[in-house]
């Protein structure tokens, strides 16, 4: 039991971080289409600003909840202001230049890391309520990873919920599908696209803060988990939301079992999946039947 | 008007004049013209990225000792040591490109390393480059054996060495713990490391069994597979019976300590020896959540009573906010003081003079006096053991309670030469 219910929470724990951070990649990109190179440094924001929210102290979950959703927040205000001073100029741009000016942005974050922060590297503990391990079939698991499962399926759920049952969700996907369309039908486009980029930042911001008592806190936080994020965004199928979360269970549990049944495996379980995938169906699992080519 | 220019043009020339002979009659950095120009030591070091305490801190250290030996009056009849740092990023090729950046400067004396895998990168170009390197924090044997130049000189403590102390201390302070585990990066100086410790702790102990070997990619950021690995292998009583060697460091060793806080991870096992250096770094970092734990590494500023680790200490406090030196500074001053005894027998900052000195050199450290082996350059130093553990009564949430020295045997100095 021990060999199967440990791989599998910690499989499925570690997917749903994945998934809350590619989630926002995938939006960001089904919407406006950017790869956004920026993303892992908006991720290490919401991390450090989780940490000064809660001043690196241990603090009751809803405490430190309440300064994840903060720090999560401010990420979005950011975001949004980039999209507006950076990200609206490079839309119609050819992919290229446009990565290089999401990388370029990402160089700022990780530059405003150090300068605000320090070198030094930070810890953030885990909430006071979720330090233990918790007894699941006589098998320990970390609680604070059945929280990050609550919190994946939450958020997996809300934006199911918004992007097929709400109106907002309906301009979306109308923007997504045919811009020139949807502003002559009278939608704002600029403010769906200023609008969604908050939201994917917001999730990155997310992730980071419910990262923070896992991974000590320095500027190389923005490379952390963004490789697995772009992993899962390939393999889920670009600006797909159900994809992401497809495949960061795929990814999630593969690595989980591979770990524990053949290590030597493991540290390329990743990329024979997104070679695997890519080669069947370059789109990826829920991704376009067809590649724009753009 | 013009009257006023005038004046005007006058006063700034006076207040640069002045500013200037300030500068020069003040500055540490600054070449005395009569005897000389400063002699540049090139510092390559992480100062970025996940080990960018590794660099930073020894930047710290290597500043006192340029400092210490500039206000005592230079070297070669009163010329200035000066500092010029490189980002080695944790990569060979940066570390490669940093080697040529340095040498087009004509900056051929270098010192730092954090990684070995960069050093093994950099050394090779450097010795086609005419420069003599000193590795600070670079431990891996090849380095010292089957890959060694002889521009190369060590201050850092070699795998070898370590590997030899570490048996000795264990068996001394735990007789009784017979299993092991390891947590290790699975790169060439884990692997290396943990070998050299079985076989030298089954030289010792008769009864010495391995449990589990768990190696991590250095990419990982997901470590609790890992954990549950070791966990789902260790027998319920192992809090009392068994010890796990962690040869893991910045980042990875931080997040095995967070990532396996839930599972009680480290009251599993009643020996926490970790073989990495910087780990007040890490107990900066995880404050009260400092594991119990024991640290194998070349310095600890409670564990020598010289009068130059009371020197080192005290300048270092001073520059720092009253932060004491840690290995990483210390092994970065060393290293200047290594250049400096060299420099001076030398009675040259040429660099094939100062590589042809480096045999059999005795340099003055905080350790007491250092003699680097005559064939590999590898420093005879020493290994301190000290004890880390949680302490909420502190302001920064931790101490060091203990430190145990162990000078390896002689013959330990010279590693095997393949």
């Amino acid at each position: 039991m021990n060999a199967v219910i440990l791989p599998l929470v910690n499989g499925v724990a570690f997917a749903m971080l994945m998934f809350i951070v590619a989630s926002g990649l995938t939006l960001i990109f089904g919407v406006m289409r950017v790869v956004n190179f920026a993303h892992g440094g908006f991720f290490a924001l919401g991390a450090f600003l989780a940490f000064t929210l809660a001043a690196g102290r241990r603090l009751p979950f809803l405490e430190f909840a309440l300064a994840a959703l903060a720090a999560a927040i401010v990420c979005a205000f950011l975001g949004m202001i980039a999209e507006v001073l950076v990200f609206r100029r490079i839309y119609h741009m050819a992919h290229s230049r446009a990565l290089l000016a999401t990388y370029a942005v990402l160089l700022i974050l990780q530059g405003s890391l150090v300068l605000f922060w320090g070198n030094n590297p930070r810890s953030q503990p885990l909430p006071s309520d979720f330090q233990h391990a918790v007894v699941i079939l006589g098998v320990p698991a970390a609680s604070y990873n059945l929280l990050l499962i609550g919190v994946g399926v939450v958020v997996g759920l809300y934006l199911w919920l918004q992007l097929t049952h709400t109106s907002v969700g309906r301009m979306v996907r109308a923007v997504a599908a045919d811009r020139m369309m949807s502003a002559s039908l009278g939608i704002n486009v600029g403010l769906v696209f200023t609008g969604m980029f908050g939201v994917g930042v917001f999730l990155a911001g997310l992730g980071g803060a419910l990262a923070s008592p896992l991974f000590q806190l320095d500027s190389s936080l923005a490379s952390t988990l963004v490789l697995e994020s772009f992993a899962v965004v390939l393999v889920g199928g670009l600006g797909s939301v159900t994809g992401a979360l497809i495949a960061a269970l795929i990814l999630g549990l593969l690595n989980s079992f591979l770990v524990a049944y053949d290590p030597a495996l493991a540290d390329f379980s990743l990329y024979l999946v997104m070679a695997g995938v890519l080669l069947v169906r370059p789109t990826g699992l829920l991704g376009p039947r067809v590649l724009e080519s753009r | 008007m013009r009257h006023l220019t005038i004046r005007l043009e006058t006063v700034l020339v006076s207040v640069f004049v002045i500013a200037a002979a300030a500068c020069g009659g003040s500055s540490s950095n600054t070449g005395n013209a009569a005897a000389g120009p400063p002699i540049k030591l090139g510092m390559i070091d992480t100062l970025s990225g996940p080990t960018a305490g590794v660099g930073t801190d020894g930047q710290k250290g290597a500043k006192v000792a340029v400092d210490e030996i500039n206000k005592a009056g230079g070297i070669l009849g009163g010329r200035k040591f000066e500092i010029v740092p490189e980002d080695e990023q944790l990569s060979p090729t940066a570390s490669v490109k940093a080697v040529r950046d340095l040498s087009s400067q004509s900056v051929n004396l270098l010192f730092g390393f954090t990684s070995s895998s960069d050093a093994l990168a950099a050394v090779p170009v450097a010795r086609q480059l005419g420069m003599a390197v000193v590795a600070s924090h670079a431990s891996a044997t090849p380095l010292r054996t089957t890959q060694f130049v002889p521009n190369f000189a060590a201050v850092a403590n070699s795998d070898y060495l370590s590997a030899n102390a570490s048996p000795d201390f264990l068996r001394k302070q735990f007789p009784n713990i017979h299993t092991w585990n390891v947590f290790s990066y699975d790169y060439l100086t884990g692997h290396e490391g943990w070998n050299l410790f079985k076989s030298k702790m089954k030289d010792r102990d008769p009864q010495f069994t391995v449990n589990k070997e768990v190696f991590i990619p250095q990419t990982a950021s997901d470590l609790t597979p890992y954990i549950t690995s070791m966990l789902g292998a260790l027998p319920a009583d192992s809090g009392s019976s068994q010890g796990v060697y962690i040869f893991l460091f910045g980042a990875g060793e931080v997040n095995l300590f967070k990532q396996g806080a839930p599972y009680s991870l480290s009251s599993r096992f009643k020996v926490i020896l970790t073989s990495g250096g910087g780990y007040e770094a890490l107990a900066n970092t995880l404050k009260t959540d400092t594991p119990s734990s024991w640290v194998g590494y070349d310095y600890s500023y409670k564990g020598f009573n010289t009068t130059m680790n009371k020197q080192f200490i005290k300048d270092f406090e001073a520059a720092n906010g009253g932060t004491p030196p840690d290995t990483w500074a210390e092994q970065s001053y060393s290293a200047v003081y290594l250049y400096k005894t060299a420099i001076e027998k030398a009675k040259s900052d040429d660099p094939t003079k100062v590589i042809a000195t480096f045999g059999g050199l005795s340099y003055p450290t905080p350790m007491g006096t250092i003699k680097l082996d005559s064939k590999t350059h590898q420093a005879f130093v020493p290994l301190t053991f000290t004890h880390f553990e949680p302490d909420p009564t502190s302001a920064q949430g931790w101490k060091e309670s203990e430190a145990t020295v162990i000078w390896p045997p002689a013959s330990a100095a010279i590693p095997p030469s393949s």
